[in-house]
């Protein structure tokens, strides 16, 4: 294997470790890395980072029921408005240039990053046990403290738009749109972190399959080996990740998150 | 307002995460081989291999959208079964339209 292949299979273990703490596939470190690091263009490390996003929502798909506050019903409703930008931002991919799709993540990343650093120390969840979560909220068992508790859901039309946003961008820049999905769903709609992180893995995977398609039938995806090394290091970080998870305080989850978005902004926005 | 079901609990469920950890491992196995045929100096040899890998990869969030439509229609919640349904109705347009008509 060369150096190449190793430094992306580490990348794959941070984006995987990433996708269990978080919620998000890793796209905004593996499209950097590969683009600057590797040299690849832009449309090839988004198709080699679609296949990463796509080894962690797989990850995800096969951990045992309990283990994580996933919302079904949520991200079956925001599946459709997430993969509808998808599939359209597939059918409009060459229609404007990379620089513009670029400039857009920057901004959304930064706006996300500042939210979430507003409503830091703010929880999302009501420990009483007569609390009505409606048909979209939910009732689990909360690691942190140790009660069970629920949640509802609250402004889903903004939900749905950030769905549609992160979606387009899923099939514009190669990430799998966690990164908006989980900061929205937790800092504005009322969905605790770890929910909102779990909800948004098991939806990035199949946000991530039109433009993951779309590289492949555009002749993007065809370094297979790249994508093997990005696939098999998320599969081994993702165990890493869920390992962590119970034993990582939330506050501390927000700030890195805060701290990735501010990192993806700055780089798009102003290093490129 | 009645609450959401929990549907990680049901047979469908069940049978969605059984079949996706055996898609992941599948798949784990073809990259390892695939890998594997590369350090071995014959890099041309493992390109249908991971491919395939990289397919099964995209197979598994299908099954999953599947999995929920199948256990919502058993539920007969129509409403979340016409979510899911337009899902994968979403997914198969994707399907057809750059992989078999290479659009």
């Amino acid at each position: 294997m060369s150096a190449a292949d190793v430094l992306t299979l580490l990348a794959g273990g941070a984006a995987g470790c990433q996708g269990a703490l978080l919620g998000i596939g890793g796209g905004v470190l593996l499209v950097p890395l590969l683009q600057v690091g590797m040299g690849l263009s832009f449309r090839e490390a988004a198709g080699v980072s679609l296949i990463g996003v796509l080894a962690t929502s797989s990850s995800v798909a096969t951990d045992a029921e309990g283990r994580r506050p996933l919302n079904v019903r949520l991200a079956i409703v925001l599946l459709i408005f997430s993969v509808s930008g998808a599939t359209f931002g597939a059918a409009v991919l060459h229609q404007m240039g990379e620089r513009t799709y670029e400039r857009i993540f920057g901004v959304t990343a930064g706006l996300i990053a500042l939210a979430m650093l507003q409503r830091i120390d703010k929880r999302n969840i009501v420990s009483t046990p007569d609390f009505d979560p409606g048909a979209l909220g939910a009732r689990f068992f909360d690691e942190e403290t140790r009660s069970d508790v629920a949640y509802r859901v609250r402004r889903l039309p903004i939900a749905a738009a950030v769905s549609v946003g992160a979606g387009m961008l899923a099939s514009f820049v190669g990430v799998g749109g966690g990164i908006f999905i989980v900061p929205a769903l937790n800092s504005w709609c009322g969905v605790p972190l770890r929910a909102a992180a779990a909800t948004s893995a098991f939806m990035i995977g199949v946000t991530a399959v039109p433009g993951a398609l779309t590289h492949y039938a555009g002749g993007y995806l065809h370094d297979f080996r790249l994508a093997a090394c990005a696939a098999l290091g998320v599969v081994i970080g993702y165990q890493i990740g869920v390992w962590l998870s119970p034993r990582s305080p939330i506050r501390g989850l927000k700030l890195l998150m805060a701290v990735i978005l501010s990192g993806v902004a700055i780089q798009y926005l102003f290093l490129r | 307002m009645t609450p959401a079901p929990d549907l990680t609990t049901s047979a469908i469920w069940r049978t969605r995460r059984l079949a996706s950890r055996i898609g992941l491992a599948a798949a784990t196995v073809l990259l390892v081989t695939g890998l594997a045929i590369v350090m071995f100096g014959r890099a041309p040899s493992s390109v249908p291999v991971l491919a395939w890998a990289c397919a099964l990869l995209v197979s598994i969030p299908i099954l999953n959208v599947a999995a929920v439509l199948a256990e919502e229609i058993r539920r007969r919640d129509w409403r979340f079964a016409a979510a899911a349904g337009v899902v994968v109705l979403l997914l198969v347009y994707s399907v057809v339209t750059r992989v078999l008509m290479g659009q």
